[in-house]
């Protein structure tokens, strides 16, 4: 069962990378619409269409009356000289599918965590071979999942009654905007466009950022352990050690430094929004998150590991091996299971500050564009939908190493 | 540990003593030369001057945060603690703010008085020290909390007519002013981050009040090396020292 554990991790990981790509993709598209007036008004519902504002640039607007056109940046009413037939065209660039970057989220961090666990039960089963099947005492699953559930569901109360009492402060109207939370509709933004629309363009190049940064980190980092297990000595010294300096060389030193090297000194990559070569604009950001955030993770693991007592494996008179790949591994499912959740928090807290300094158009950046310009909105949507990523991250990971393992449940 | 200490100590006098002497001014952005070992500022002042008050604003923040977080925590920590039931209710609190999310929730309360310049957020930064402060002791109020309730000592509970808040402090102080000691350099690492972490996204800082991670920052905005790279070894330096101590502190009150 263990390497089809592996592969379903993989196979999970490559459709959420795949969802997110397709989610990234841009088309030109233009809202038409028309009427007989002295101000010519935009086609409604234009602010709701996935409008590629921070990678593309927002949309533009031309006016054709009898008169003539008129081109202007931006979209707004016009106010025409007389009252006339108009048409009002809206012009930019979409990305239709970026509703799949919810799902693709999801899909990573669910293959990403799958595939630790399945790793972790590759490498016991090549070292014990079938003694590394557990016999532990299971309780019900469905018990189980109503409890983690029900903890979901109370985070997010918590989270949705933090946004409403800032609305509220903000002086807005309380309770439309709870309605409105709830159904995750956070309105317009500033620059008139829905908040929904901004976030889910800007999540699907974060989702894909993390797909191409949080997986490797987390595999590599599951080898290295069981290498500096095995090995000890120097290399489970620099695993210790390494947190110290991904610690102080933090993501966002290492990415300002990748910036100035190979960006400003040597022009070998390019930053900003992808336009043509998408694996060239991923190097920077994906080698500045990778490279920290290995040592930390696979530290914690470490640190787990470590703190297993060493009189608890001589009294269970068992070789070292027995201990090592069937006890302190299995119990290291259960102890890292939390880890798991947080590195993703933390590898998206990283995302954001890299985003920033790489002009990559994701979450991070938008969060940061928009608390320059003062749009609380946003502020507010972002904080919703990365609480709601979190959560739900956490709940998965919860539901399926309770699945995968019997000892979670207890 | 006692080596850890004693650089760290030497960074801050230093940086003390750099921050009121000042330096040979020279041109604005010299490269670094025997004159100007570091190179010169935007505004011409000596790398060394900029960076040692840079120094000192990050630990004097990292200090505000520290010790409010601290405080906070174990203020609340010993009052859930002093009964089952109320600990029960209390804690509960606890993991409802955990659940949200540190850095947008900043951002949203930094708005309220802060000023947005349109490429960063002007915010004083006082007040950006107590809203770190305040958004991030409850883990440490949970861990306080559990430890001083399962200190409780059984023989308290035999005395008639329950115990008094004195003796309960008696017996809870050396367990508090432990987890006191051992959190407060996380925390003040905790407060330089999310402050750098701030400053990162959206610029959010106090141009009257230049840490590192401002400097930083503004280098972004030129192609001088000298400008990135000294406050990036000055931070890299700081915080390892912090973690190292941190940890020293963590072992001996674990």
């Amino acid at each position: 069962m263990r390497p089809y554990l592996l592969l379903v991790s993989l196979a999970l990981l490559a459709l959420g990378i795949a969802f997110s790509l397709f989610s990234i993709q841009t088309s030109p598209f233009s809202v038409v619409g028309y009427g007989n007036s002295s101000v010519a008004t935009p086609p409604s519902g234009w602010e709701y269409q996935y409008w590629a504002g921070l990678s593309k640039g927002y949309p533009n607007s031309t006016v054709i009356t009898s008169k003539g056109v008129t081109q202007f940046q931006g979209v707004h009413p016009l106010k025409l000289n007389d009252t006339e037939l108009y048409i009002y065209v809206v012009r930019g660039y979409v990305q239709p599918l970026a509703y799949l970057s919810v799902p693709s989220i999801f899909l990573i961090f669910l293959g990403t965590a799958l595939g630790f666990r399945g790793t972790i039960l590759l490498i016991q089963e090549r070292e014990l071979g079938e003694l590394s099947r557990g016999n532990a005492v299971s309780s019900s699953i469905y018990k189980y999942a109503l409890k983690r559930f029900s903890s979901l569901v109370i985070s997010l109360i918590v989270v949705v009654a933090v946004v409403a009492l800032l609305e509220t402060v903000k002086e807005f109207t309380p309770f439309s905007e709870l309605l409105s939370l709830l159904t995750f509709n956070m309105g317009l933004s500033k620059q008139g466009l829905s908040v929904d629309s901004l976030i889910l363009t800007s999540l699907s190049y974060s989702s894909f950022l993390t797909g191409i940064s949080f997986s490797p980190t987390v595999y590599i980092s599951s080898f290295l352990v069981m290498y500096a297990i095995r090995k000890k000595g120097f290399a489970m010294s620099l695993i210790q050690k390494w947190k110290y300096i991904g610690n102080a060389l933090a993501s966002w030193v290492i990415g300002i430094a990748l910036l100035y090297t190979f960006h400003y000194y040597f022009p070998v990559f390019p930053v900003g929004s992808p336009n043509g070569y998408l694996l060239s604009y991923l190097v920077l950001p994906a080698v500045s998150l990778f490279f920290p955030y290995i040592g930390i993770f696979a530290n914690r693991v470490v640190y787990t590991v470590l703190s297993t007592p060493p009189l608890v494996t001589k009294a269970k008179g068992l070789s070292e091996d027995i201990v090592m790949y069937r006890h302190v591994l299995g119990n290291l499912m259960v102890a890292t299971l939390s880890s798991i959740s947080s590195a993703l928090v933390e590898m998206l807290v990283a995302e954001f500050l890299i985003e920033a300094i790489f002009s990559w158009p994701g979450l991070g950046y938008l969060l940061g564009r928009s608390v320059d310009a003062g749009d609380i909105r946003v502020v507010e949507g972002v904080l919703l939908i990365y609480s709601t990523i979190v959560l739900v991250s956490n709940f998965l990971a919860d539901l399926v190493y309770g699945i995968a393992d019997p000892r979670v449940r207890r | 540990m006692k080596l850890s200490l004693v650089a760290f100590l030497a960074v801050v006098a230093l940086s003390l003593f750099l921050s009121f002497y000042n330096l040979p001014y020279g041109p604005p952005l010299t490269p670094p030369s025997p004159q100007f070992p570091l190179g010169t500022y935007v505004n011409g002042k000596n790398m060394i001057n900029v960076n040692a008050v840079a120094v000192l604003n990050t630990l004097i923040f990292g200090g505000m945060v520290g010790v409010i977080e601290v405080s906070a925590a174990l203020a609340y920590g010993f009052v859930s603690a002093t009964s089952g039931r109320r600990r029960t209710v209390m804690v509960r609190f606890l993991d409802a703010f955990n659940s949200i999310p540190r850095l947008p929730f900043l951002f949203a309360l930094a708005l309220f008085y802060g000023s947005p310049e349109g490429a960063f957020l002007r915010s004083n930064f006082f007040l950006t020290a107590l809203i770190v402060a305040l958004t991030g002791w409850f883990n440490y109020a949970r861990q306080v909390s559990e430890k001083l309730y399962f200190s409780y000592s059984p023989l308290l509970t035999k005395i008639p007519g329950g115990v008094s808040l004195y003796l309960l402090i008696f017996q809870y102080l050396p367990t508090l002013k432990g987890m006191g000691v051992k959190f407060f350099l996380p925390a003040v690492i905790d407060g330089i981050s999310t402050y750098t972490a701030m400053g990162v996204i959206a610029g959010v800082g106090d141009p009257n009040f230049p840490t590192l991670t401002t400097l930083l920052n503004a280098s972004r905005l030129f192609t001088y090396w000298w400008l990135f790279l000294v406050p990036a070894l000055f931070r890299a330096i700081v915080i390892v020292l912090l973690y190292v101590i941190s940890d020293e502190v963590s072992k001996r009150y674990a």
